[in-house]
């Protein structure tokens, strides 16, 4: 018995033996130890923990494969490379890291995407994009993305020819125009005073604001709104009118929106970035302001009027049979929350959500585990409205990107829709934070600013319904027209892309 | 000089049994088949992988050579499902994959007991070829939170998925002569793969293996 026993265990030990483990894999999405402390010291780790956690966490590897890329051949190329890096005595320069990090990202296609890397011997952080290495490439859509990059429309030179009925606007981080202001009343202020304390603080006080302003144009603007808020409280004594505090969440949602009714009853609305939901949302609102200073709770009020304008105007108009049509002006949108959906296109086709693009996850570890590719039908308006079945027209162009490209999709996709510009950006894969990254084991590797390695990847692959996936590509116009950037001067003169989208309108010029 | 043994070895592998009363049986058989698909799943904790039950159906070859002693053999077709859900989110994920293999296995068969009712056991190798994959149930969209629910042919990748399997093979039953040329058995039976359902493709090892253990009855006839 004991014999048989023996065999017994023994032929257990033989079957459990003949199988192999697989090999470790850490989560890179929170602050692990175990995961980054390699990396904080040495490249060759910072390398691993990229390539693995991308492996992981990236969801477009058969697309990748089918364009080309073999991402085990990545990591055998490339580890020894950021070994001899470990290798070097002393500092290592960052743009020796940069170029060999730049050689690793560029062949990936989300648009997206952006990989930090600290460099440890220099205390710099070296980032790549593939999307901007690609357009590097093509000098031409650099130079047209160089322009457009924080290109508003203007509709001055509309209003002053007449050819708007209504028009509305707000901005929510007007901190340009609050030190514009302030600084122009310390130079008129600081003229009628003898009290040379008060001249210094108020020379001072404009002094910090132009610091402000600075920032601002180098676009940073959680610092500038940080130096702003520091500068109001610090010379709150000087009593300077319309110098009040700002919220950061005006900074992290700030929303530049511009509604037009346009003659012929064609409404107009653009969009710099898809921040509306904050503002609009009751839900929302009461997370992200819940308790807004009298400065905000204008400025809320100021967005759900214009965005009310654009939307009373579309069902009033619609319902009295005299709406000419609908342009969207999604030109170097930046994208925002995909809930703002609802606002755009999802308030002009009817309710229950619009699919016009699949999805697919990441379902394992393994770098093929996918979910199915399934509907993604996007978030639309579901109180009372209007089926536009008028043209609805969209603008966009080489900057529109993620929720600008989604609505240029969800426009190219409509029955009456028509979109006008140039190729948009390419990056139509959802993003999410790393509290949300067990929803799919996918997204984030590492924690930005706290990691040495931080990846900012989608949670998701976007595709068309028929499968096609446009990362990387963008979407092309059905009518390509690029903006004459020196006759639009800005805004003083016409805005051919626009032009273009009123007379398909008004003259059905196909 | 090569065919000279295998001359030898054919010849005696016939007038051995002939001389110990050895004989053919063939016969086939249906039944249930559960497996259990192990993989490391990681650091994804509340990912399940449950099994599942599917079905199974072939054809037996059996060779005595004495009464007590033979070699089985047999091609089978069987479903090696598994289960995808989750713990955590448990209504956002229950997926069943159905994977179909043909599975070959060769036995030695060791029998005991009375003439009529035997009782046997079966002990060796199979191979299999994995034939195709589908999957059904219940996904989540997390970015707009809508559940889909959808059913689909999963075509095999084949820079991903082993087709080709191998392992050892078992079985435990009992057989009972009904006529004299005619017998039926009900058994349990096991598949233990040692290869991995898929191709190591990645720098990152990882190995999946299936485990299958049926119910199954059938009919023999007797030569």
């Amino acid at each position: 018995m004991k014999k048989m026993m023996v065999a017994g265990v023994a032929m257990l030990l033989m079957l459990v033996g003949c199988r192999k483990e697989s090999d470790s894999v850490v989560s890179y999405a929170f602050l692990d130890n175990m995961a980054f402390a390699a990396a904080d010291t040495s490249f060759a780790a910072k390398f691993d923990v990229l390539w693995k956690g991308l492996n992981v966490n990236y969801a477009l590897w058969d697309f990748e494969k089918e364009n080309g890329l073999d991402w085990d051949a990545v990591y055998e190329q490339y580890y020894p490379q950021f070994a001899a890096l470990d290798k070097q005595k002393g500092k290592v320069a960052d743009k020796e890291v940069m170029a060999l990090l730049e050689e690793v990202v560029a062949p990936l296609h989300d648009g997206h995407l952006v990989v930090v890397i600290t460099n440890h011997t220099t205390g710099s952080k070296i980032s790549a994009s593939p999307s901007h290495l690609r357009l590097a490439k093509d000098k031409a859509r650099q130079a047209e993305y160089e322009l457009l990059e924080y290109f508003i429309p203007s509709l001055k030179y509309y209003q002053a020819k007449g050819d708007v009925l209504e028009y509305k606007e707000v901005s929510s981080n007007p901190i340009q125009s609050i030190i514009e202001s302030a600084t122009a009343y310390i130079k008129d202020k600081v003229k009628t005073l003898t009290d040379k304390d008060l001249v210094a603080a108020y020379n001072k006080a404009k002094e910090t604001l132009d610091e402000c302003g600075v920032l601002i144009e180098e676009d940073n603007i959680d610092e500038a709104l940080q130096l702003y808020n520091m500068t109001v409280i610090r010379y709150e004594f000087l009593h300077i009118p319309g110098l009040v505090t700002i919220e950061s969440k005006l900074a992290d949602e700030s929303i530049v929106m511009k509604y037009a009714l346009f003659k012929g009853n064609i409404a107009y609305l653009s969009l710099k970035a898809y921040h509306l939901s904050p503002y609009l949302d009751k839900k929302f609102r009461d997370e992200d302001f819940p308790d807004p200073s009298e400065y905000t709770a204008a400025l809320i009020q100021q967005v759900n009027d214009t965005w009310k304008a654009w939307f009373d105007a579309i069902q009033a108009h619609h319902k009295a049979g005299d709406l000419g049509g609908v342009v969207i002006d999604m030109r170097s949108n930046e994208g925002g929350y995909l809930s703002d959906f609802r606002y755009t296109v999802g308030a002009l086709v009817p309710s229950g959500g619009y699919h016009y693009a699949n999805a697919r996850f990441k379902r394992g570890p393994g770098r093929y585990d996918y979910s199915p590719e399934m509907p993604q039908p996007m978030p639309t308006l579901e109180t009372e409205h209007v089926t536009v079945t008028e043209p609805v027209v969209l603008l966009c162009n080489c900057a529109t990107i993620s929720m600008g490209e989604h609505t240029t999709w969800g426009v190219k996709d409509l029955p009456n829709g028509k979109v006008i510009g140039t190729r948009t950006w390419g990056g139509l894969c959802a993003l999410d934070s790393n509290a949300s990254y067990s929803d799919n084991y996918a997204g984030f590797v590492g924690i930005k600013d706290q990691t040495p390695v931080f990846a900012y990847v989608p949670q998701e692959v976007v595709m068309t319904k028929d499968g096609k996936i446009l990362e990387g590509t963008g979407i092309i116009p059905d009518i390509e027209l690029a903006l004459e950037h020196e006759k639009w001067n800005g805004g003083n003169g016409p805005d051919n892309q626009l032009d273009r989208a009123l007379a398909f309108i008004r003259n059905k010029e196909q | 000089m090569i065919k000279r043994p295998i001359t030898l070895a054919a010849l005696a592998l016939l007038i051995f049994p002939l001389s110990l009363g050895a004989q053919w049986k063939v016969g086939v058989n249906a039944g249930a088949l559960y497996n259990r698909f192990s993989m490391d799943k990681q650091y994804m904790t509340d990912y399940r992988y449950g099994g599942a039950w599917g079905v199974t159906t072939g054809v037996s070859a059996q060779y005595n050579f004495t009464p007590w002693l033979g070699v089985r053999t047999g091609l089978s077709y069987g479903q090696r499902n598994y289960r995808h859900t989750r713990t955590e989110r448990a209504d956002r994920l229950d997926v069943l994959y159905r994977n179909s293999y043909f599975i070959l296995p060769v036995m030695a068969n060791f029998s005991f007991g009375g003439k009529a009712v035997r009782g046997f056991t079966d002990l060796g190798v199979y191979g299999g070829c994995w034939t195709g994959s589908h999957r059904s149930g219940q996904e989540f969209v997390s970015t707009v939170e809508e559940s889909y629910s959808f059913s689909e042919k999963l075509a095999l990748n084949p820079e991903k998925d082993q087709r080709l399997d191998f392992g050892f093979a078992g079985s435990m039953g009992i057989e009972w002569q009904v006529a004299s040329h005619w017998a039926v058995m009900a058994e349990a039976f096991g598949y233990y793969s040692v290869v991995s359902t898929v191709k190591q493709y990645m720098h990152v090892k990882d190995y999946r293996y299936n485990t299958s253990l049926g119910l199954q009855a059938g009919v023999y006839y007797k030569f």
